[in-house]
């Protein structure tokens, strides 16, 4: 595709995106809001399955934090206005990652993914045993609904679906673009050349653990900030949101939209959605179908909906060239 | 004079295999320096401990009178080491041109760089397309590696360890599998390269090895047996017991 070309469909789905809350109604306002939310999050993983080649079963546990963050902020410190409660829960989420990620700088392949399933779990039981702060199992909630003033605009109250929608629109844009500019970098480069070849770049004189370590740095902030927006749709906070199936979730959605692109993971964020949204209002064994259809669709297009979507355009001689899913 | 590398009492065990058993080894700045012995004994298990992939069991190496030895190979490198490998160690899926930039990039100290996109750094391209103009690879610069024929390969094994500019140059079996005329080109390109700087190179063939060597050294049962230029070493009878065998008699008769 050309760059004007992509320049068009990437104006012309911001401009869809845009309006989307005047046409579509509530319903559909709401679902797209909580598919933008974890667009950041698989994103954010994109940048270390997809582009890293790093499988983390931990995910969750940054969008947690970062999720947890801003409900402490809500609940225990009012005061404090809500930009300044997102920038900790990003904080957050970038400190965890930092953490967490120097823990994990030697582990590669099976040994990497376990033991950061081993975090997420730990990070899970905090949340889940520590009741007088996280309040356990039943969460934490009960904040007052807030109020945000736009400048120019006026005063919203966050519990306003449309403008929650616009709010998350807003930050998925910069959380996105921030990361496909991230794989633009050198450093997003250094990131590709050792998922290719550790070994030769080792040798080439590039510092591996430090390349690794910002990178956990930074898909550590992206999924905070996620858990954050999270936390305001929700109106609540959870331990099920750092626990590992929000950390499968994550897998889950970017198998289906194509782990290996960006585009692919929001496509998954999108479809995964709405297949839950609609198979579970129509059975209560939702997850037996979704079970079938992931099966389906990895054994027939293990690049996922991108994959197919590339297959199918470059069939219509739309793309040419014969990239790797 | 003072060596840019020096080895010292350098031993190597793998359990109580002794694969490297006491190496003593000087290479002089911008000279030409072959490492030659029979399979096993330990050439490219020398090359390893240089650029820190394993660890030494015995012994000092010195770069530029600087010790090097229980550093990871990234540090080496930075000192201004680079290698090559004997089984072709490229970026397979990465393209020709992004192979010979992530050695740019790394050699510039920007790996790490996230503010700015890598395609603006006009530095960076212009190098990286000099490099591919040295390799003669320009034509196939936007194919991934792994499609290059095998020979091609070479010199991109080749071009990531030069594109680095690093003032000692380790090239382990530059020519190994290549045809006789590969073998030509190769060696040719070698020498361009490593004009004006200190090589240390392992190599099988011996027509290569007394054609751009200054001086070679004999490695046996992870020992050196000898040091000399390769007139010296064509009447060296312990090198020729050792490894040469009838190689010049084959010649001469």
């Amino acid at each position: 595709m050309s760059p004007a070309v992509k320049t068009f469909f990437i104006l012309l789905v911001l401009v869809l995106a845009a309006l989307f809350p005047l046409v579509m109604g509530k319903f559909h306002t709401y679902l797209l809001t909580e598919v933008m939310i974890y667009a950041i999050l698989t994103v954010s993983y994109y940048l270390l399955l997809g582009h890293t080649g790093l499988l983390s079963f931990g995910h969750a546990a940054y969008f947690g934090i970062g999720g947890y963050v801003t409900a402490f902020c809500f609940l225990y410190a009012p005061s404090i206005p809500l930009p300044v409660a997102f920038l900790l829960a990003a904080a957050s989420g970038l400190v965890s990652g930092l953490i967490i990620g120097a823990m994990l700088l030697r582990l590669t392949k099976i040994y990497f993914s376990f033991a950061t399933l081993a975090f997420g779990q730990m990070l899970w039981a905090i949340a889940w045993k520590w009741r007088s702060v996280t309040g356990g199992d039943d969460g934490l909630t009960g904040w007052s609904a807030r109020k945000v003033a736009v400048p120019l605009l006026g005063s919203f109250s966050l519990g306003n679906v449309t403008f929650l929608y616009y709010l998350v629109f807003a930050v998925a844009i910069v959380s996105i673009f921030l990361c496909w500019y991230f794989t633009k970098t050198a450093l997003g480069n250094t990131l590709a050349s050792i998922k290719s070849n550790p070994i030769r770049a080792n040798f080439l004189g590039i510092n591996i653990g430090l390349a690794k370590l910002m990178l956990f740095g930074f898909t550590g902030l992206i999924a905070g900030v996620s858990g954050s927006l999270f936390i305001l749709f929700k109106k609540m906070a959870s331990p099920n949101f750092l626990d590992l199936f929000t950390s499968f979730d994550v897998v889950v959605m970017s198998v289906i939209g194509g782990y290996t692109n960006l585009l692919g993971s929001m496509i998954g964020a999108f479809v995964y959605v709405y297949l839950v949204e609609y198979l579970s209002s129509f059975t209560d064994r939702w997850q037996l179908i979704m079970g079938i259809f992931f099966v389906l669709l990895i054994l027939f297009y293990p690049g996922g909906m991108a994959g197919m979507l590339r297959q199918f355009s470059k069939r219509v001689g739309f793309v040419k060239g014969d990239r790797a899913p | 004079m003072i060596p840019v590398l020096r080895l010292k009492g350098v031993a190597k065990n793998f359990g109580r295999f002794v694969v490297i058993d006491d190496v003593n080894l000087e290479v002089f700045e911008g000279e030409r320096h072959a490492l030659i012995g029979p399979n096993g004994a330990g050439k490219s298990t020398l090359f390893n401990l240089i650029t820190g992939r394993y660890s030494l069991t015995k012994g000092v190496i010195d770069f530029k009178e600087k010790r090097i030895d229980g550093h990871p190979p990234y540090k080496i490198n930075r000192l201004g080491i680079a290698r090559s490998f004997q089984i072709i160690n490229i970026f397979k899926e990465m393209t020709v041109y992004e192979n010979v930039r992530n050695a740019i990039v790394a050699a510039r100290r920007c790996s790490l760089q996230f503010t700015r996109r890598l395609a603006s750094m006009d530095g960076v391209r212009r190098e990286t397309e000099y490099i591919l103009d040295r390799i003669n690879l320009t034509s196939f610069r936007n194919e991934p590696a792994s499609t290059l024929g095998y020979g091609q390969q070479r010199a991109l094994e080749i071009g990531l360890t030069i594109a680095q500019d690093p003032e000692l140059v380790l090239l382990d079996e530059p020519g190994a599998g290549l045809t006789p005329e590969e073998t030509k080109e190769i060696i040719k390109l070698i020498r361009e390269v490593t004009a004006q700087k200190t090589l240390l190179i392992v190599e099988h063939d011996m027509d290569v090895v007394f054609n751009l060597a200054d001086r070679i050294s004999v490695l046996n049962r992870g020992r050196i047996v000898a040091t000399e230029t390769p007139e010296e070493i064509k009447r060296n009878k312990v090198v020729k017991e050792a490894y040469l065998g009838g190689f010049f008699d084959e010649k001469a008769g």
